[in-house]
């Protein structure tokens, strides 16, 4: 399908705000926004068009119980990343150092293992990670995540630029608003408290994006760079 | 319900400011909520959907700029996206379970919709343009949430057909709204 046709975006992102592009394509959809900043417009722009249709709705008042539920599950979930500082970082488990040593064995004995255990369990998996790699199939980052952290490091082969930082994100299945999970570092080990919403079975990618120094100035990737699915072992 | 109005409330939300998110709340939730509940026309499920996508608003408040419309429409758009996700989900599981006790969250017993806007925007204008089908295949696009397949079974038309409707009355809205 040619994304560049303009047209094309335009019916396919009116589609997607009305709700009929629906499955696969949908997802491709929502993938496509993350790295392209016309399909974005576009789909703001139906937004706000077919969103007048829901005037014709009349208001009506959820139970109270609605918001006593809101207020708990926000005082829950605080929505403030802490970047733990590099000093203070705990040191990551052996096993990550290893893995590392071994990342490229050990991405493709995952890949087997999903190919010929398609139905295995999730309550089975364990262990998550990601790997990034450039188009040349070199590692940048490697990710190990556990119950409060995400454990980032940086790789040798990462040649990171000094006038740009980079930013990792993850796109929620059937979301179209990518989630910001911190900043990488450009080299050795960092680690980021995971957010309350990282959840294994409801991430569809994660991405990573160049941004000015301190990151994204308005929540959104300006310019995808790399993007990579969560690894469940 | 102004942009003037929300967004002061808005950009409070994304500083942390827990009062101003409860303002927003009671300003929008009973639009909103009346959005979700005409969709999944089940109140446990709207009441579901509306928490989940107030909770969404608040983790990502500080992500909204103007350029992405306004307001209510970014918000209305995360109750829809949210309540959509909701419809399909009920759906597969009703298929799964066809002894599942849920209520059906597919009762479209209020078809063919009648539509009666409130305010006289651009698009209303141009929506009344369109051929009766194409009004109507939208429409339950819309607020029903209804898929191609199953405005194929409502409609009692071909797929081709309402895949058709649903395509050329976007292509003529688009022209309308950009002239």
């Amino acid at each position: 399908m040619n994304y560049d046709n303009q047209k094309l975006i335009d019916m396919l992102a009116a589609e997607y705000v009305l709700g009929t592009l629906k499955g696969p394509a949908r997802k491709r959809f929502q993938r496509l926004m993350l790295t392209s900043n016309r399909v974005r417009e576009a789909t703001w722009m139906w937004e706000q068009h077919l969103n007048n249709l829901a005037s014709s709705i009349k208001s009506e008042p959820p139970s109270d119980a609605v918001w006593q539920i809101i207020s708990q599950r926000i005082d829950a979930k605080p929505s403030i990343e802490k970047v733990v500082p590099e000093s203070n970082v705990i040191k990551p488990k052996a096993s990550i150092w290893q893995a590392w040593s071994l990342i490229a064995t050990a991405a493709s004995i995952v890949l087997a293992l999903i190919i010929w255990q398609p139905q295995a369990p999730l309550q089975q998996q364990t262990q998550q990670i990601a790997l990034f790699k450039d188009a040349s199939e070199q590692p940048l980052w490697f990710i190990d995540i556990d119950e409060q952290n995400l454990s980032i490091k940086a790789s040798d082969k990462l040649i990171a630029r000094t006038d740009k930082d980079y930013e990792l994100w993850m796109i929620l299945k059937g979301q179209d608003t990518p989630i910001s999970l911190g900043l990488l570092p450009k080299s050795g080990v960092k680690s980021l408290l995971k957010d309350s919403r990282f959840n294994a079975q409801d991430i569809a990618l994660l991405a990573i994006s160049l941004e000015p120094i301190g990151g994204s100035p308005n929540g959104l990737p300006t310019e995808v760079v790399f993007t990579t699915e969560l690894i469940l072992l | 319900m102004e942009t003037d109005e929300l967004l002061p409330l808005l950009s409070a939300t994304a500083q942390g400011n827990k009062q101003a998110f409860a303002k927003l709340y009671n300003a929008t939730s009973p639009k909103l909520f009346a959005i979700s509940l005409k969709m999944l026309s089940n109140r446990a499920h709207a009441e579901e959907a509306l928490q989940d996508a107030f909770v969404k608003i608040w983790h990502n408040a500080s992500e909204y700029q103007v350029t992405k419309g306004t307001v209510i429409s970014w918000m209305i758009s995360i109750v829809r996206y949210r309540s959509l996700d909701s419809l399909r989900y009920h759906k597969v599981r009703k298929e799964q379970a066809l002894d599942d006790d849920y209520a059906s969250a597919d009762d479209i017993s209020d078809l063919p919709l009648e539509v009666d806007y409130e305010d006289g925007s651009k698009l209303v204008d141009c929506i009344e343009q369109l051929d009766e089908q194409q009004k109507q295949a939208i429409h339950l696009a819309y607020y029903k949430g209804l898929t191609h397949s199953e405005l194929v079974d409502h409609i009692e038309t071909p797929l081709g057909t309402v895949k058709s409707w649903i395509r050329r009355g976007l292509q003529q809205l688009q022209r309308c709204l950009t002239l």
